[in-house]
């Protein structure tokens, strides 16, 4: 009985011993973070909204500062000088740590929207960057329609 | 010499047959409503927990040997507090939703069935394919709403009650923390598309844990450290677009070794609804939030896989 005992509490020591903490440089989301060189933290830009495509398995955070936020949020009268709005969208991927969510797999984009001018003058620049790297695309088709689209997001609601 | 070993050897086998009649109660209180599942995913859930987690123990005679016994009724005790499927019928739709999406997560990340358990119990570990018949079942609950309209109704409601909203005073949850608005304009670490209980959530960090993200020191992360996770309905329309709808809470985890010491160096707290309604009846709520967090020890109990900005 003895020997039951002590068998069972050396061998519920040795599963212990055993676990050893995962190694901080694979807990990183590798894949989906951005390049050094693409300082979006230092924009200090605040979460607007996030979303999500079925469709194209992608998902998005859009960014902005003061101004883009009061743009996009429906209570506030909008108006467009000073706005500056980051998009960044990622591949889904399965959740490693969670069966039942998905969470950002490879960087796809990175789509920016700048005001210039003022008043009745300001236009919104827009600027797209693809792949990991974000690289800088001069391609500009289709940027009426993503500005358009970006600027018809709706705040999330964030007490 | 023999003499030197057979005092300690008889007195420690003679404390041993003592301890036999020092006897832990494990009862098996009624069944009020068991839970209704498939045969096969049935089968597996009674024979991998419903021994610590039903009012259906059924204990073998080696599992009643002191000191084991003590063990064993103490996981069962505290097994049932967890999660019961005999009470099943107690708990609301969505929360056996989320207990049965716990449990199988649990049960993927190895940190249940307990290892002592199946050590001594074989018949109870889950092995892959009964995984995949768990995991099959839950997927075959997740239903597709296009524009579902409680859920835009929600939004609209609470779009409407945002103006007037006015806060005097920060709420404080039951263990003490407060209510930190700041978070809004933190850095993202990571957002979640959460198809079990149908809602998205984005991560922030604030600045010490947005640093030790890009210095990848976040295995332990550094004291001070805070995450907060804000979680919205979803809402979706016919072509797959889905945005933020009604908002539903916000999550802080906050490191403090000694503080926190007793779950594992974090403070939880969780504020509901747009009126932020601190969640916890009482201070215990936080043995929820670690339990669940357990799986994650080897990553300093964190689900988030963060991503540097």
């Amino acid at each position: 009985m003895k020997r039951i005992s002590t068998f069972i509490i050396s061998a519920f020591a040795i599963f212990i011993s055993c676990k050893q903490a995962s190694n901080p440089d694979q807990l990183i989301n590798q894949k989906a973070s951005l390049p050094d060189h693409f300082k979006l933290s230092e924009l200090h830009q605040k979460v607007i909204t996030s979303f999500i495509s079925k469709k194209d398995s992608t998902m998005s955070i859009l960014y902005g500062n003061h101004e883009a936020y009061n743009a996009l949020d429906s209570n506030v009268p909008s108006s467009l000088s000073g706005v500056s709005a980051t998009l960044v969208t990622w591949r889904q991927q399965d959740d490693p740590h969670w069966f039942g969510a998905r969470i950002p797999g490879d960087l796809l984009a990175v789509e920016t929207i700048k005001a210039a001018g003022t008043g009745k003058n300001t236009v919104l620049n827009y600027q797209r960057y693809t792949g990991k790297q974000l690289v800088k695309l001069a391609d500009t088709t289709g940027r009426a329609g993503r500005i358009k689209f970006i600027m018809s997001q709706q705040a999330s609601i964030l007490p | 010499m023999k003499k030197y070993f057979l005092i300690p050897a008889l007195a420690v086998t003679i404390i041993l047959i003592c301890l036999q009649f020092i006897r832990p109660k494990v009862d098996n209180p009624p069944v009020t409503g068991d839970l209704q599942a498939p045969e096969q995913v049935k089968a597996i859930l009674v024979r991998a927990c419903y021994d610590c987690h039903s009012n259906q123990t059924n204990l073998r005679w080696y599992d009643k040997i002191q000191p084991v016994y003590w063990q064993v009724a103490n996981h069962v005790r505290e097994g049932r507090k967890g999660l019961n499927f005999s009470n099943w019928d107690k708990l609301a739709p969505a929360d056996r939703k989320g207990k049965l999406w716990e449990a199988i997560n649990q049960l993927e990340e190895g940190a249940m069935p307990i290892k002592s358990y199946t050590f001594v119990h074989s018949n109870a570990k889950v092995s892959k394919q009964d995984l995949a018949v768990l995991k099959n079942y839950l997927a075959g609950m997740v239903h597709d709403m296009p524009n579902d309209t409680s859920k835009i109704h929600a939004l609209d409601k609470q779009l409407q009650a945002k103006a007037a909203q006015e806060r005097q005073k920060l709420p404080e949850s039951p263990n003490g923390i407060t209510y930190l608005p700041d978070y809004k304009s933190w850095q993202v670490i990571s957002t979640s598309d959460r198809f079990d209980n149908e809602t998205m959530r984005v991560i922030y960090g604030n600045e010490i844990a947005v640093k030790a993200v890009k210095e990848h020191h976040i295995n332990p992360w550094p004291n001070g450290t805070i995450l907060a996770k804000s979680a919205w309905d979803k809402i979706e329309d016919t072509n797959g677009n889905v945005t933020t709808g009604a908002f539903k809470q916000v999550e802080f985890m906050i490191k403090d070794n000694e503080k926190y010491k007793s779950t594992k160096g974090w403070g939880f707290a969780r504020f509901k609804t747009p009126k932020l309604t601190p969640y916890g009846k009482d201070a215990m709520f936080t043995t929820e939030c670690i339990n669940c967090h357990k799986p994650m020890h080897e990553n300093d109990f964190v689900f988030t896989f963060p991503i540097k900005n």
